[in-house]
């Protein structure tokens, strides 16, 4: 084949053409699965969820349902905001139920609240947690809770119908559903537990205004807070260490209350408590009863914090007011221990610093970044260093790994700085600090005890803890860069700690 | 392995005192191009030798005479010609080889090129264990043990020595094809061209190459100029039950013109509505077009190539998985959307390419090549995300039978996946309507949605080479080549499945800091609202640029050859952040520090020539690589972060062996041993228990390859060989080295993690590198009515899973008692079973107008079939790796994964060539 003719060319372009021509082999877009959410499948209902939980009360305790027994419930409460896990809330006209679903979030993509669902409970387990009812895929006999529905099996038992629908709540006061214990609780109570409630006239009663909702989850996975009417009826509401709202501070106002009516009973606590969806439960932004204004924390600076301090007379106890401080932790506990277990510093944008007593200890690391809420806190002078008291459960972490740069002074400098006796002039108490080219000197070798720190304009003491990790390791005895805490003891000593060996340089 | 025999044989002679040298060449008769290593002998002067590129061969001291110079080829019977050898120099003239010997060598090459794609892209679901080496073998048919490894142990992820891919060097018409940013190479790049893709060299191993350094393992150089492909036209119809269903491919070819022009032109289109694997899909097309120009003593050469490949993926399980559907070859990936299956994991690739080529004949003994390349486009691979949603992973460990911990409902589980194995598929309808109920409820951000990671790519090369025959015994290489590379990668959002937008924000933060403005994936936007196409999650560049320069000599006496060859390199990369990323505000925003690295590689090696039949030879190389940038920073996606004191990784190898080349047995056997000291290694994955990527960076990795390599032919009658490989190789760790762990949604930017360096116990560990003990006997059968059959038996066997070091320490043991069945649970590296497969392959040639009146005179129809795994054994693990994640009570819910090989796969190919 020499050269190509004119047929061999044609038929070959045809060729390459027709390649490209053969597309509709490979599909290329998908459809949109028709909308569904409006489609009530209408199955037959059997039974109310009354009905059904009276199957727990007359058998007097848990049990497998064997019948078929059908539900309906319209959706009262989903995951979304992370206060209820694993399970939803579903109410028909007569009761509520919890229905727990092994699902670690989402939930409120396929049961949102408003949702209606019918629930085919043949072979589903009707038990309870702390006396609150739950439909469960079974029961753990040692651990005495009902296991949630394994996600496979959710169509299985759930069918889904349409959205939405509206609930209207449960109009009640507090005290129609206190009880005292599971013993006592009235029909009444049973068939209202479980199902979405509404309290006219509401607060937080005032000790926890401004504070968060709940504790971070690695105190405690839940935080109980108390409502309380204009009567001065109280109950509890029990918020989620895992809910998104949980670090949010509790509102100061009143109003209209929305929440799931629950109980937890265990041991001697046997008490009637409310979950909220979200903060859209409480809205409250209207008055206190009886037009008490309460003032949230204000977040205020160390250096503020400090001022409130006056004078030189060291044994004042001053109760603060409503003030939150923030800032970011300079000193180090375990395993470097070179500071007791219940005090940390606390250093803020403002540039000073203060030590914060924990009376039961704490576990927030260097760099953390903290929120206080010292609202009714001590702000005293102990052996002449000024410190805050603060309690875990009022503090937050906002964040980790921050970094504070120490100033960098002269001994001399410091010394001046520390020895001024009225104690909110001081600048450098408890803040980070940077000598250059000192010289450490003492009568033994190692860190622990004191020791002389000396530049070219003075000297103070460089004091470790016996107890420190590194109290043992020999001090350098050339010159060198420190870095640490500037701190006060007993009144007259000026002493500087180091956090780590790494702040030797 | 074919320069490398090439350049043992030039200039072959037994007898000292010379008296004639003969010069040669071979032609393909139609084509009249160069016929590329051929062997060619004198028997009686006990010469031997090979062609070259040029179809080129020499033998040198010949007394003056008459002989049978025997010309053969794999699989054709010889060709005896007569020559006359006078003193001086006898220049014979050129010899032809016929057509249709051609033709039935090309019958093998377009199987292995089937088989060896299909490796290739069923690798890339896999990060580590991949073969796509293999592919650069199709050359080396000739070789016993390349043609084992190619089409025998190739798909099940064999590796040669066990090297990871960035030891397999390839060059496209002179330039470098390897990545920059991990080292392989992107086949997809011209895949499904296997017309215009034959012309190849191959070296296994140490032996010196003509235009490059090479690398430790298989250095390949294709040859893709106009002037190279055979002329003509040739459509090829492929019909296969693996990764594709049909190829159609159609290339035109004008062969080198009398004016010295030649074109080419090729197109080609694969394609599968369901593939092999369910869920699966194919969509991939092949173009090419090159225009060359011969001037007297230089020519000029244009390439352009590209290839638009869309597939969805497969994805490995756990045992748990396949036992409960019954099936080896389920796939999470895919889903119904509308009762049509739709695949969640769907990798794209369109990277088209330019390369310019200029060579020059300085003089009869010397020849310049230049060429420039450049290549841009982007890749892509989409997954499906959720934000404050459980897992999309249909496999998710809390939704499987074992994540129960009551009898009554891991039963319930189990029946319940049996009774609808789609429980354990993408719901699509549902996750979409769950997002409407989103939008429903005032929400408009979707809880699921698929996002691309996606890398557009510029990559400019140039090289250039000097060769230069200096005397008669010194052959001298040297070149220069330059890289440079722009890679910016980035998350984009490819489908809201019925949301309004998607959150550009870090759920993690958002759950552990809420209330916060630690958030935001990009500070520097106020609207944190993403459509369908915008950027999500990271943005970033890196800008890379490598040079090296490199000489080699190489000498050729009678007893024995020699060569020497060295490079120094630099290589140079940093990072621009195009994210303000909210944890990392220092770090993630501009451009990095610059890394620099200076390199060098140097090798030497001797062959000592016993005779025309009997080869001893022995090279080493000593030298260092540059880490890749994906194992310097921590977290390219996130911020500037670097490993600490990134350094170069040092490697030393020897490789020692024996071969023969009698006419009836030829054989090769070889020792090699490398040792890698200072690798660095970044793995990332998925940790679902922080919701986040996290990286894990280990320093310090010694490695040791070493193991015999052994390939035998023999040929029992004109038209039957049996032929033997085998390669039994050690490839493990030989220290402990360090490493530590990063989370991208770790708040702390300063590097004081740094002092948390944990040790993994894994000395004598085995690299996960595919089966390292493997075997073929193989029956080759060819007759003269241009019938062939092929049939092989494999064994391959020896083949560790890839490991989690994190279990392998001080904490990952526990408080278990050494060498307790619990200890050994943790510890012991998991090693999959042994298998063997049977493939056979058989094809014929006719010539069309012995049929059909009306065909021309050169039009021909090819069929081929092959059929491997022949036994249909589906119980054949490919690969496996263990979960980094552990649960002390609860082991089984992070079990390893593993993939299984297809069962018995056909390919059948039709070609009609006019």
């Amino acid at each position: 084949m020499r050269t190509m003719n004119k047929k061999q060319l044609l038929s070959a372009l045809f060729i390459f053409a027709s390649i490209f021509l053969i597309t509709s082999c490979v599909k290329k877009k998908f459809d949109d699965p028709p909308d569904v959410s409006n489609y009530d499948p209408k199955l037959k209902v059997t039974n109310t969820i009354w009905e059904l939980k009276q199957k727990f009360y007359n058998n007097g305790g848990g049990l497998t349902i064997t019948d078929d027994v059908v539900i309906y419930g319209i959706v009262t409460a989903d995951d979304r905001s992370g206060n209820f896990y694993k399970q939803i809330m579903i109410q028909d006209s007569t009761s509520g139920i919890a229905v727990l679903l092994n699902r670690s979030s989402g939930l409120y993509n396929d049961y949102p609240i408003g949702r209606k669902v019918y629930i085919k409970c043949k072979g589903l387990y009707l038990g309870a947690y702390g006396n609150f009812l739950q439909l469960g895929g079974g029961y753990d006999a040692i651990g005495n809770s009902v296991y949630e529905i394994p996600s496979a099996s959710f169509d299985k038992y759930i069918v889904k119908a349409n959205y939405p629908n509206t609930i209207t709540p449960l109009k009640v006061k507090i005290a129609d559903i206190l009880f005292s214990s599971g013993s006592n609780q009235s029909t009444q109570h049973k068939q209202w537990l479980g199902r979405l409630i509404e309290i006219d006239s509401t607060e937080f009663v005032p000790q926890e205004v401004g504070q968060p909702f709940a504790q971070d989850p690695n105190i405690s996975s839940g935080t109980d807070r108390t409502i309380q009417d204009c009567s001065g009826s109280k109950i509890v509401v029990r918020n989620s260490g895992y809910s998104q709202f949980r670090i949010l501070p509790i509102p100061a106002g009143g109003g209209k209350l929305t929440a799931i009516y629950s109980t937890y009973e265990t041991g001697t606590k046997k008490t009637p408590q409310l979950l909220l969806r979200d903060t859209s439960d409480v809205p409250f932004h209207a008055s206190r009863c009886g037009g008490i204004v309460i003032t949230p924390p204000v977040d205020i600076t160390i250096d503020s914090l400090r001022k409130i301090y006056k004078g030189t007379d060291s044994t004042q106890t001053l109760v603060l007011a409503n003030y939150k401080i923030h800032g970011i932790v300079i000193s180090k506990i375990s395993p470097d221990s070179n500071i007791s277990k219940y005090n940390l510093m606390l250093q803020d944008e403002s540039g000073r610093g203060i030590v914060v007593y924990y009376s039961n200890g704490y576990s927030y690391q260097l760099g953390d970044s903290l929120l206080i809420d010292v609202s009714a806190e001590d702000l005293t002078v102990y052996r002449g260093t000024m410190e805050v008291t603060a309690t875990i459960a009022k503090t937050s972490v906002k964040g980790t790994g921050k970094t504070v740069n120490p100033v960098i002074v002269t001994l001399a400098q410091l010394n001046a700085d520390l020895n001024n006796l009225e104690f909110n002039k001081r600048q450098y108490e408890s803040t980070l600090v940077k000598v250059l080219g000192c010289t450490i000197s003492g009568s033994t070798s190692t860190y622990s005890g004191d020791k002389t720190l000396t530049d070219a304009t003075g000297s103070l003491t460089l004091f470790t803890r016996f107890n420190a990790s590194f109290a043992n390791s020999s001090f350098p005895t050339n010159a060198i860069d420190i870095t640490g805490i500037a701190t006060k003891f007993y009144y007259t000593k000026n002493e500087i700690t180091i956090r780590t060996l790494n702040d030797i340089q | 392995m074919r320069g490398f025999l090439t350049l043992i044989f030039l200039f072959i002679g037994v007898s000292v005192f010379s008296q004639g040298l003969v010069k040669g060449r071979i032609l393909h008769e139609d084509s009249k191009l160069p016929y590329f290593d051929v062997s060619v002998s004198i028997q009686k002067a006990k010469v031997f030798t090979t062609t070259d590129a040029n179809g080129e061969f020499i033998f040198n001291n010949i007394k003056a005479g008459t002989y049978d110079m025997i010309i053969s080829l794999e699989g054709v019977d010889d060709i005896t010609v007569s020559i006359e050898v006078k003193e001086g120099t006898t220049i014979l003239d050129p010899i032809f080889l016929k057509e249709k010997t051609v033709q039935n060598t090309n019958y093998t090459l377009d199987n292995s090129a089937s088989n060896v794609e299909d490796a290739t892209s069923e690798d890339e679901n896999v990060s580590s264990a991949g073969s796509q080496s293999v592919s650069s073998v199709l050359g080396a048919a000739r070789d016993p043990y390349m043609q084992a490894a190619t089409f025998g142990w190739g798909q099940y992820f064999f590796r040669m020595r066990g090297y990871e891919n960035d030891n397999n060097l390839l060059y496209l018409n002179g330039v470098p094809m390897n990545d920059l940013e991990e080292g392989g190479v992107f086949f997809n790049s011209w895949s499904g061209l296997n017309d215009v893709f034959r012309g190849r060299t191959v070296s296994l191993g140490l032996a010196p190459i003509e235009n490059n350094f090479g690398g430790l393992g298989l250095n390949t150089s294709l040859d893709a100029s106009a002037s190279n492909q055979r002329k003509g036209i040739r459509l090829t119809y492929t019909s296969t039950n693996r990764n594709y269903s049909n190829r159609i491919m159609a290339t035109l070819n004008s062969g080198l013109m009398k004016n010295g022009w030649a074109y080419s032109l090729s197109i080609s289109k694969r394609w599968a509505q369901e593939a092999n694997i369910s869920g699966t899909t194919y969509d991939a097309y092949g173009y090419f077009a090159a225009l060359e120009k011969r001037f007297k003593h230089q020519g000029l050469s244009v390439m352009f190539v590209g290839a638009p490949i869309s597939r969805g993926k497969s994805g490995p399980a756990t045992q748990e998985v396949f036992d409960l559907l019954g099936t080896h070859y389920y796939n999470p990936y895919w889903g119904y959307q509308d009762g049509v299956k739709r695949n969640s994991r769907v990798a794209k690739s369109h990277q088209p390419m330019f390369i310019l080529t200029h060579d020059a004949q300085l003089s009869s003994k010397t020849n310049l090549t230049t060429a420039v390349s450049y290549q841009f486009g982007e890749t892509s691979q989409s997954r499906i995300q959720n934000y404050y949603s459980q897992s999309a992973d249909p496999t998710y460990y809390r939704n499987l039978p074992s994540y129960q911990t009551d009898s009554a409902l891991k039963a319930e589980v189990a029946a319940q996946i049996k009774a609808d194995p789609n429980t354990l598929q993408i719901p699509w309808d549902q996750y979409i309507e769950g997002n409407r109920l989103n939008v429903a409820q005032g929400y408009g951000y979707s809880t699921f949605f698929v996002s691309e990671d996606v890398e557009y790519s510029k990559k400019l090369n140039v090289a250039v080479n000097l060769e230069s025959n200096i005397g008669n015994h010194l052959n001298f290489y040297t070149g220069v080549n330059y890289q440079n590379q722009n890679n910016h990668n980035f998350g984009r959002v490819n489908d809201l499945l019925g949301g309004s937008y998607i959150e550009n924000r870090n759920m993690f933060a958002d759950r552990n800091f809420p209330g916060s403005n630690l958030s935001q994936f990009n500070m520097l936007e106020t609207n944190t609202k993403k459509q369908v196409g915008d950027t999500y999650q990271y943005d970033y560049n890196i800008h890379f640029s490598k040079g090296a320069w490199f000489a080699q000599g190489v000498w050729n006496y009678n007893k024995f050859d020699f060569f020497l060859a060295g490079e120094v390199g630099f290589t140079g990369y940093y990072r621009t952040g195009n994210y303000k990323h909210s944890f990392y505000q220092q770090t993630s925003y501009g451009n990095s520090a610059t890394l620099n690295f200076f390199t060098y590689r140097s090798k030497a090696g001797i062959t000592y020539k016993l005779n025309g039949r009997n080869y001893f030879y022995a090279n080493g190389s000593i030298g260092n690589k540059s880490p890749y940038v994906d194992n310097v920073f921590i977290s390219p996606r996130t911020r500037n972060l670097l490993t600490p004191n990134p350094k170069n990784e040092k490697f030393q190898s020897i490789e020692a062996g024996y071969l023969l080349r009698s006419p009836n047995v030829k054989g090769r056997l070889t020792f090699y041993a490398t040792d890698v000291k200072d690798a660095a290694d970044v793995r990332r994955y998925f940790a679902d228990d922080s919701t986040s990527f996290v990286n894990l960076a280990m320093q310090g990795i010694n490695k040791r390859y070493t193991g015999v390599e052994l390939g035998a032919e023999v040929k029992v009658s004109p038209s039957i060989n049996v032929s033997f490989a085998a390669s039994l190789g050690q490839a493990f760790y030989t220290d402990r080295p360090t490493f530590t762990v990063f989370s991208d949604n770790d708040t702390s930017e300063n590097s004081e993690r740094f002092n948390k360096w944990d040790t993994a116990y894994i000395a004598n560990f085995y690299v996960p590198s595919g089966p390292q003990s493997t075997f073929q006997v193989a029956l080759n059968y060819r007759n003269k009515t241009y019938w062939f059959f092929n049939a092989q038996f494999n064994y391959l066997t020896r083949n560790w899973i890839d490991f989690a070091p994190t279990h392998r320490t001080r904490e990952g043991v526990g408080v278990n008692t050494l060498n307790s069945p619990a200890w050994n649970a943790i510890v012991d590296q998991i090693e999959l079973p042994s298998f063997y497969t049977v493939d056979v392959m058989l094809g014929k040639s006719f010539k069309v107008n012995k049929f059909l009146k009306f065909a021309g005179n050169n039009t021909y129809f090819n069929f081929n079939l092959g059929i491997s795994n022949l036994l249909g054994n589906k119980d054949i693990r490919l690969y496996g790796f263990e979960n980094m994640r552990t649960n002390e009570t609860n082991p089984q819910w992070f079990a390893p994964k593993y993939a299984y090989a297809l069962g018995r796969q056909y390919f059948l190919n039709l070609v009609l060539r006019f």
